[in-house]
């Protein structure tokens, strides 16, 4: 079944679900809306006020008053310890909102009577609607408790179960009908149109404190876009509760479509970010408006990596040297594995600084054919050490070679008697097929290419077969 | 009668040309161009424990780390030489007195214990991982490196692949043999020691790699 057919389904398992749904555990006091995907989950969202005492259950006094730019202009306040606000729903996320603020202390969080971790609200500036969300094992009835350390104030602004997201990689702009980006209160976002150079030429802005916009998205980095101007002021960046310090819009002259990418986000939960006007500004600038041209969700890592363009890029140069577009090393086998990567689309790092770190992989042509590369771009044990470094994120350890695919590659240790474990070579996996030469030619296996000792569709451990080779399997999360 | 000669000339040069190759023929018919000791005896004796040194070794790595069988065939002696990185690993593991004697038995038994547990540590790392539903971090391989006394690591499989060995040249002098030995991914050379009659190896190196 592909992705689409997937969608639909799940969207009809949602429909019958809800229609199945006694009217006692609708709760909701906002409703819910339609979402490009819910594919983390079927039961619908729902979103419960702080204000509803029957879904929530308060435990110890608590303050109840107006705020504005709360999500109902209400909140539950509590700076006792073991005061506790506790709620149960039905499905496999949850998210808390509440506010952030320099009176703030921190709150232990609980779901189905476990302690999960402490949670810290505290911020130099009020930021309204911070949402946290935690995804439960299972879907089904579950309970969160929020309890008050009693290191300053909690609050409870509301919680909504299995939170609506965006997964697609695309930009979703300011002006979006469907109302993806959130903004509070949505009247005071002045809403600009024609703006020559901002994407879609629409922008929104407001210069009042507190006054903030969410955007809900499931991804592992998102990029807020804006303009920057003479009178723009300070924005206060927030994803799911974490402070993520401050953007100065102002410039002396009109910038836009600029950007600032977070990256490092959990990929399979929903994340929220806050963009909030903190009224502080620049002390060049006329004023404190903040401004939104759009969000980027950054393609996820699935779609970056064009395989079969590696591949053919491997093939086409397996028995060959590219000297004009890539740096040139009498040993070649890891830059010719780089130049797969790079080839497939793998972006670089620390090219701007060219760093020589493990943390770094790049090259530069100042022209054609003079061209260089960092450590990790043409050694074994350094570029082992990059993939180590990026492990879980860029690159992932296997069990097997026959784990890998495509795109993927392998380190070798081919000196048993050096005394360590030391990478001494790299093949790139070119996929499944008929051997082309050695021992196994004619054969279906997995199949490699190498250079230094240059290999075309070899069986992928022909002459490195058993115990006596140790082995780096690595395959692209890409 | 010079026909008869030439006749004559030509079988005696025949059969002097067919005693000379009969002479130089080794033991080992590697496919290539050996160079023996001129002791075939020795040379099988030499062959079988470098043999049995691959067997123990790739069951050895397959196995865990279990490098209780090394004695066997190796030994330590000044032959293979150890630097002060690989002293201080072996000091680590094995302990002082054990470091200052240590040799090419002492080295293979540290490498080959910290590879084979080092990757049966990985492999259940990774099968962990993946009931967690994630994949291993940094943080997780550096943890595991830190275990396996700071040695890279790396997957060995439990193939029971044969290693096919091509014996290129023995040279025995003075109870020592220099033997190198091409196994498919390189051309090794190995220094053996006789002890009481028995052959040990005592270093071994890689002369040219050919993945």
């Amino acid at each position: 079944m592909n992705r689409k057919h997937s969608r639909w389904l799940v969207m009809l398992v949602l429909i019958l679900s809800y229609a199945a749904l006694p009217a006692s555990s609708m709760v909701s006091q906002a409703s819910t809306s339609t979402s490009s995907n819910l594919s983390l989950y079927s039961l619908p969202s729902i979103t419960v006020d702080n204000a509803n005492t029957s879904a929530i259950s308060y435990g110890g006094a608590w303050t109840s008053a107006g705020y504005s730019n709360a999500m109902f202009n209400t909140l539950h306040l509590s700076g006792s310890s073991g005061n506790y606000a506790q709620f149960s729903f039905s499905g496999r996320a949850i998210t808390y909102w509440y506010s952030m603020a320099y009176n703030r202390g921190s709150a232990r969080i609980y779901l189905d009577g476990n302690y999960i971790e402490t949670i810290s609200a505290y911020a130099p500036e009020i930021r309204r609607q911070v949402g946290r969300t935690w995804m439960l094992p299972t879907e089904g009835s579950h309970t969160i408790k929020v309890e008050v350390v009693g290191d300053g104030f909690i609050d409870v602004d509301a919680f909504t179960s299995n939170i609506q997201y965006v997964d697609s990689a695309a930009q979703y702009d300011d002006s979006d009908p469907q109302t993806i980006i959130r903004y509070f209160p949505d009247a005071n976002w002045y809403r600009a149109t024609g703006v020559s150079g901002a994407y879609n030429n629409t922008l929104r802005w407001s210069g009042v404190a507190t006054e903030l916009l969410r955007f809900t998205f499931v991804g592992n980095s998102i990029t807020y876009m804006f303009s920057k101007a003479n009178n723009r002021g300070i924005a206060a960046i927030t994803i799911d509760g974490e402070d993520k310090g401050y953007m100065d819009l102002y410039s002396y002259g009109l910038m836009r479509h600029l950007g600032v990418t977070y990256t490092g986000l959990a990929e399979n939960i929903p994340h929220v970010i806050n963009i909030t006007v903190t009224n502080t500004l620049n002390p060049s600038s006329s004023n404190t408006f903040v401004d939104i041209d759009n969000f980027v969700l950054n393609k996820p890592l699935t779609e970056i990596y064009d395989r079969d363009k590696a591949v053919t890029y491997a093939d086409e140069w397996a028995r060959g040297r590219n000297t004009n577009n890539f740096p040139t090393y009498q040993w070649d086998c890891v830059s010719y594995l780089s130049q797969m990567l790079i080839t497939g689309g793998i972006p670089m790092i620390g090219v701007t600084t060219q760093a020589d770190t493990n943390w770094d992989w790049w090259y530069r042509c100042q022209s054609a054919g003079n061209c260089s590369g960092s450590i990790t771009w043409q050694q074994v044990l350094s570029m082992n050490s990059h993939a180590s470094a990026y492990a879980g994120q860029r690159f992932a350890y296997r069990y097997n070679g026959t784990d890998l695919t495509k795109g993927d590659f392998f380190f070798m240790d081919a000196d048993p008697y050096d005394g360590k474990t030391e990478y001494t070579h790299a093949r790139v996996i070119v996929g499944w097929g008929n051997v082309e030469e050695g021992a196994y030619a004619g054969q279906w296996h997995l199949l490699a290419n190498s250079h230094s000792n240059d290999r075309r569709h070899i069986k992928w451990d022909w002459l490195v077969e058993g115990p006596n080779y140790a082995k780096a399997f690595w395959h692209l999360i890409y | 009668m010079k026909n008869k000669i030439l006749f004559g000339t030509l079988v005696g040069t025949g059969i002097i040309l067919l005693l000379l190759v009969v002479a130089n023929k080794s033991s080992v018919d590697a496919g290539m161009s050996y160079r023996g000791s001129g002791l075939p005896e020795e040379e099988k004796k030499i062959e079988k424990v470098i043999e049995n040194w691959y067997e123990i070794q790739t069951t050895a790595r397959a196995g865990g780390g279990d490098v209780s069988r090394y004695p066997e065939v190796l030994v330590d002696t000044g032959d293979y030489p150890i630097d002060e990185e690989q002293r201080a690993l072996i000091e680590e593991v094995y302990g002082k007195e054990r470091a200052r004697t240590a040799g090419f038995l002492t080295m293979m038994q540290v490498q080959d214990m910290l590879v084979g547990q080092g990757s049966e540590m990985l492999k259940d790392a990774i099968k962990k991982a993946r009931e967690e539903n994630r994949e291993l971090t940094k943080k997780d391989l550096d943890e595991l490196q830190a275990k396996n006394h700071g040695q890279i690591l790396g997957i060995v499989d439990k193939s029971t692949h044969k290693t096919e060995l091509a014996f290129e040249a023995i040279e025995i002098a003075n109870g020592k043999t220099t033997a190198r030995v091409y196994d498919g991914g390189g051309l090794r050379e190995f220094i053996l020691v006789q002890i009481d009659g028995q052959w040990f190896i005592s270093s071994g190196k890689t002369l040219r790699i050919d993945v």
